[in-house]
């Protein structure tokens, strides 16, 4: 394994920190906003996930290098990544244009999509 | 045209209702679609309507040749970044993964009334919904001189294939200290960054075994797409390699003569020992054959793709009027999702869902050092506007630099799965 095949964990690693501080200020402040979340997941339109994720998948694809694969990634997870690539608080500015023109409803529908994919 | 196709977009609509009138189809029968042109629009449509649809339509894909080479990527490859083969892709994913018919022929003409394709064979297709994403054809009459003959010795490199590797090649064996020329097309034409790219890889592999040798870019325009990124990355990679000359400086292209290996301006005359010259383009001729053209290119409905001359053909990539969306294979993947939701929608009743428009287009300037632009983009009534932008800027970290041309080539292997699969 070389230097780039490291880059993505790197990355991985920034994120993790993020969600990890965006919980502790109130992003996902309790459990109880936590099984809210889950809750609205839960109930989130999967079709119009699917329809959304066409956009995804011009860039993410089930494996390689370059761009992360996202397929059954965990929802809570995805959530909290997207509204940090839409408040710009992550860096990259391809994903902080495309989760920009997100609302949540759509974020917690691609969520529900690409949670339920096999990894 | 019917109420079913009246619904509005901009929101999410439910198919409540829309199970009774299907337009102008036989009860019972599968409604079909036939899509020509096999490329990043063809294959992205005739996938997606053929994998959402679970088998309620019938897709034909009719794509001439067998292999499909990408020209995204195929700088990298004239520039050494990538081998050949690797941009190739067969049809195996989409006539079996997603069993659609593709019929390996040349379409010739269309008859929009009686809603039939007909084949250089003679054979015939018959279509509810017909979708065309043939790419671009090359006016060659857009430069004195310039010819099918003449690209053997000046290949334009831009339609896919063996002219890319007829580049390559001429750069390989110019000799020492010699003098490449490179005349970009005017606008509109496909992959508004392409030629600066081009010319980037060019002068990568010449740096590495012909140092002394020198570009002449001849462009018919003043200013181009990413100016700005491509001179500071010319002149801080390749200095003193690359002379662009713009319209003031040249006064205008006149002709080329492929014998004598000469582009004759307004102003001077330059003698070239290897050279790509790309001329003008238009919309690929089946869209000229299909009446759907208004010009040069064929003009459509935002919200669907559609024709505005025939609802029931839709055009995708290159060959439509889709401003503000750059003629790229990401806006072609990215319309062919829309247009195969709204044919979709119209023939079986599946739920419709608000168009939303992409492209992101890289470019490689040197080893690891890679800059994008892109936007996001929604239906207008009248063209495709843009939501929000971004583009690289000068003076970034090399390490984004380097980034940035790593998310590309994850991209290239996205939308070519995304294609093909
Ligand atoms: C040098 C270069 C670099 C590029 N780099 C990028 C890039 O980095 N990113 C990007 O997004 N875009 C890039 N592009 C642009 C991209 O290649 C095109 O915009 C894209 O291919 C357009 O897709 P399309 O479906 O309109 O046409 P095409 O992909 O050209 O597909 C058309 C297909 O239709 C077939 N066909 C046409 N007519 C008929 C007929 N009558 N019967 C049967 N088959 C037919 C052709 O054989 C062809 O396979 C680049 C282009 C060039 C030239
Ligand atoms: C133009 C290419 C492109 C498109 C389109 C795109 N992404 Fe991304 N995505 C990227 C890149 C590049 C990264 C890595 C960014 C970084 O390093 O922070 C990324 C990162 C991500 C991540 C973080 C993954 C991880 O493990 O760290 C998620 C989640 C994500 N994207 C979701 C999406 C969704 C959902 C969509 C569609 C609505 C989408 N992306 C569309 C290029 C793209």
């Amino acid at each position: 394994m070389g230097k780039i095949n490291l880059r993505p964990h790197i990355a991985r690693l920034v994120r993790l920190r993020v969600l990890a501080i965006a919980m502790m200020f109130g992003v996902i402040s309790n459990a109880v906003a936590q099984a809210d979340l889950a809750n609205k997941i839960a109930k989130a339109d999967i079709g119009y996930g699917e329809y959304l994720a066409g956009e995804c998948v011009t860039c993410h694809r089930k494996s390689g290098t370059g761009i992360p694969q996202i397929n059954g990634i965990e929802a809570e997870t995805f959530v909290t990544i997207m509204k940090a690539y839409r408040s710009k608080e992550l860096d990259n500015k391809v994903m902080q244009m495309v989760a920009g023109r997100l609302d949540n409803e759509q974020i917690l529908s691609l969520a529900a999509y690409f949670s339920s994919l096999p990894e | 045209m019917t109420s079913i196709s009246r619904r509005g977009f901009g929101g999410l609509f439910g198919a409540s209702a829309l199970g009774l009138a299907m337009p102008s189809l036989a009860f019972g029968a599968v409604p079909k679609v036939v899509v020509i042109g096999g490329g990043a629009g063809g294959a992205t449509a005739a996938r997606y309507l053929a994998k959402d649809s679970k088998g309620a339509l019938d897709v034909t894909l009719v794509e001439a040749s067998k292999r499909y080479y990408t020209c995204f990527f195929s700088n990298l490859y004239i520039g050494g970044f990538r081998k050949y083969g690797s941009i190739g892709h067969n049809y195996y994913g989409l006539a079996v993964n997603n069993r659609i018919n593709v019929v390996h022929e040349w379409a010739s003409s269309v008859d929009a009334a009686a809603r039939s394709v007909t084949l250089a064979s003679g054979g015939k297709l018959s279509y509810d919904k017909l979708v065309l994403s043939p790419g671009i054809a090359l006016k060659y009459d857009s430069i004195a001189g310039y010819s099918p003959q003449a690209q053997g010795r000046m290949p334009h490199g831009w339609t896919s294939g063996t002219q890319a590797q007829q580049i390559r090649n001429q750069v390989l064996n110019m000799k020492k200290g010699g003098t490449f020329v490179m005349v970009p097309p005017p606008n509109p034409y496909r992959c508004p960054p392409g030629p600066y790219e081009r010319v980037s890889m060019i002068a990568h592999l010449l740096r590495e075994r012909n140092s002394t040798a020198k570009i002449i870019v001849l462009d018919p325009k003043a200013k181009f797409s990413k100016m700005g990124l491509f001179m500071a990355g010319w002149e801080k990679h390749y200095p003193g390699m690359i002379e662009w000359l713009g319209p003031d400086a040249h006064g205008g292209i006149r002709s080329v003569n492929h014998e004598t290996m000469e582009i004759v301006t307004d102003l001077d005359t330059f003698k070239a020992d290897a050279a790509c010259v790309v001329p003008a383009q238009r919309a690929g001729s089946i869209a000229m054959a299909a009446g759907v053209t208004d010009g040069d290119w064929a003009p459509i409905i935002p919200a669907t793709m559609a024709s505005k001359a025939d609802p029931n053909i839709h055009v995708l990539g290159d060959a439509s009027v889709a401003s503000s969306m750059p003629k790229s294979g990401f806006s072609a993947n990215s319309q062919a999702k829309v247009a195969a939701n709204a044919i979709r929608g119209e023939l079986t009743g599946s739920r419709v869902y608000d168009p939303r428009f992409a492209n992101t287009c890289w470019s490689l300037i040197a080893t690891n050092d890679g800059v994008k632009v892109g936007a996001n983009y929604k239906a207008g009534s009248e063209k495709i506007d843009v939501v929000d932008k971004f583009v690289s800027q000068g003076g970034e970290s090399d390490d984004l630099r380097k980034t940035t041309y790593e998310e590309s080539i994850g991209w290239y292997d996205g939308i070519t799965s995304d294609m093909f699969s």
